[in-house]
């Protein structure tokens, strides 16, 4: 176990430093300037020229490419990730500060997807063919296809404008949260689905659960107890690489309910072309999506007993 | 008796026809007897075996009669079918390490049953979980070990523990010697011995094995499967110093110990099979009727009979 921790958190620091370096890459290279957008949103003026230069020289972006990123690199050695071009406000204050609420958004719809998908993949999985199967692989068909934004606005008119139930956009209370928790939630839900059902039907035809049914125990027992604990194990891998679409779907669900989670925030801060923010809220995504992977490997050792990480090479 | 098996038949729909795994079986077994199926893989043993406990899939299409201390298995609900499994018919398959389930320990595995058919709380099924392991030749202390921690012969103790565990009136055997080390199947062999001659009164057990050496050393008596049909039947020791069907004795010919003598010819396809007596096609002393004609079987003897016309 010691081991493997090793081994991903060496790995962690490397995924961390490519992401960050292909992020500066592209950000370096893509068209627009910080200095611009952001005097234009402080001044509400356009800027001169040599307003933009001021601007660029105080936050050091004419430097080379290279050594404005060795410049971020030392910076980040000595445990710092800057300051927002844009609020002033240091990177990792206002990640802090909206990281929460994504975190409930993302929990909350990681949960309604295990609580609806998971089930529903079982009992499709129990009776392969029959009509429940069918319209299941049609409703997760389309639940993988729909896109978030366009579902989410679908939501919005019909539960918040038509019928008044919901509140469209906001955040604070759980009537705020249920709306864009079922946008996030169907995509998962509906891969979820699928991926239980696939699993639990190769478990399902497995000698183990033959010799089950030759105990005498209930269907409810092998199905629950038998098959599924074996059929999990794929799934929670699934899981593990679900909360990287978890992320990128709360930068989009996050915009389209106005949610205050960092998802908007980073919207916002790539369209004003400020640096450090995307620099640090990818090199913290980075380590957070490393950190729930190596938490799937730990979660491993207690669902497959045949997995133990010592004395393996 | 125990066991009655009366013209049975399990036929598999597949595109080219239909599958004869079992073709019109009669068997019959009595209490404390031990009772061996033998045949080459493909003949329809282990079918057999799973029809009389309905583990058959869904696409096996089953008729005849399986009587169990008077009473038709296959005309049962499922729910009264499941309640005789594990209780009063226990099976044990072969390759234990695929039969028995990897996320569960071996104490769960037997626990289990215990909790279900005896309604022990989880503390006295562990108990006696412990004391099936001991009976079987494993120690107690191992009873949280996960099956691939332990070794073949240990899992195939575990896998009898488990059928042992509500002390059934038959165990069906399926191959339990298969993939194991030659001291190793000795071992088991003296334990199936133990767990059914050896207890009072004694249980029965419908051992299926290709493995002759395996049967002689346990059964009561041998019943010979070749292409979904039982050819010949009768004791043991008789049915060894006396075949009398042709394919029995190719069979017996085809043990090393006699000579490793190969059978020409494949077992038929249980789709297209023969004409007349299924096997004449391979043996030496078939005449024109064979081809023809379906052999019914004969008495020859007390409690020995053979499906050939010149036995």
């Amino acid at each position: 176990m010691r081991r493997l921790l090793i081994q991903r958190l060496v790995s962690a620091v490397f995924v961390m430093l490519i992401a960050s370096f292909l992020s500066f890459l592209l950000l370096f290279y893509a068209p627009g300037n910080p200095a611009e957008t952001i005097i234009r949103q402080q001044s509400g003026l356009d800027p001169t020229y040599a307003e933009i230069e001021l601007f660029m020289k105080r936050h050091d972006l004419n430097r080379p490419f290279l050594v404005q990123c060795l410049q971020w690199l030392y910076l980040l050695t000595h445990g710092k990730l800057g300051v927002s071009l844009r609020t002033g406000e240091p990177v990792l204050e206002e990640f802090t500060a909206r990281f929460g609420a994504t975190f409930q958004l993302a929990v909350a719809a990681m949960a309604l997807s295990v609580i609806i998908g998971l089930p529903i993949g079982v009992f499709a999985a129990t009776k392969p063919n029959s009509l429940f199967d069918h319209i299941i692989r049609v409703v997760s068909l389309a639940g993988v296809s729909i896109p978030e934004f366009w579902l989410g606005l679908m939501l919005m008119l019909c539960f918040s404008l038509a019928l008044g139930w919901l509140p469209c956009f906001g955040h604070g209370t759980v009537r705020h949260l249920v709306l864009p928790m079922i946008t996030l939630a169907v995509g998962i839900t509906a891969s979820l689905m699928r991926f239980v059902r696939t699993s639990m039907l190769e478990v399902l035809n497995l000698d183990y659960i033959k010799t089950a049914k030759a105990k005498g125990l209930r269907e409810v027992v092998i199905v629950w107890k038998h098959a599924l604990k074996n059929a999990l194990i794929p799934v929670v891998t699934i899981l593990g690489t679900q909360v990287g679409h978890l992320l990128a779907g709360a930068v989009i669900v996050e915009t389209v309910f106005s949610w205050p989670g960092i998802g908007k925030f980073f919207v916002d801060s790539i369209y004003a072309r400020d640096y450090p923010v995307i620099q640090g809220f990818v090199l913290i995504i980075a380590a957070i999506y490393v950190l729930v992977n190596l938490l799937v490997d730990i979660l491993y050792v207690y669902l497959d007993p045949r997995v133990r990480y010592e004395g393996r090479s | 008796m125990l066991l009655k098996i009366t013209n049975l038949r399990v036929y598999f729909k597949s595109a080219d026809g239909f599958v004869k795994a079992a073709d019109g079986v009669d068997l019959e077994l009595y209490p404390g007897e031990i009772l061996g199926l033998v045949g080459e893989t493909g003949s329809g043993k282990t079918v057999l075996g799973l029809a009389i406990t309905r583990l058959l899939p869904k696409t096996a299409a089953v008729s005849g009669e399986v009587l169990y201390r008077g009473q038709n298995l296959l005309a049962l609900p499922e729910e009264e079918m499941r309640k005789v499994r594990g209780r009063q018919v226990s099976m044990i398959f072969q390759n234990p390490l695929s039969s028995l389930n990897p996320a569960l320990s071996i104490g769960e595995q037997i626990a289990e049953v215990l909790r279900e058919h005896q309604g022990l709380k989880r503390k006295a099924a562990w108990q006696r979980a412990g004391e099936l392991l001991e009976l079987t030749g494993i120690p107690a202390k191992w009873i949280r070990s996960y099956p691939h921690e332990l070794s073949g012969g240990m899992r195939q103790r575990a896998m009898i523990a488990i059928g042992l565990a509500c002390a059934p009136s038959l165990l069906i055997a399926d191959e339990p010697t298969r993939g194991l080390d030659v001291t190793i199947q000795v071992q088991i062999v003296e334990l199936l011995h133990a767990v059914t001659k050896g207890v009072s009164p004694p249980r029965s057990m419908l051992l299926i094995t290709h493995d002759l050496g395996v049967a002689a050393a346990l059964t009561d008596r041998l019943a010979v499967m070749y292409a979904g049909k039982i050819v010949e039947y009768g004791r043991t020791g008789e049915v060894f110093r006396n075949p009398r069907h042709p394919y029995t004795r190719a069979l017996l010919d085809s043990h090393p110990s006699n000579g490793l003598i190969a059978t020409k010819g494949f077992s038929p396809s249980l789709i297209n099979l023969p004409p007349g007596c299924s096997f004449h096609p391979r043996c030496k002393k078939a005449r024109k009727k064979c081809a023809h004609e379906p052999p019914l079987v004969q008495r020859i003897g007390m409690d020995h009979g053979v499906r050939c016309f010149y036995a």
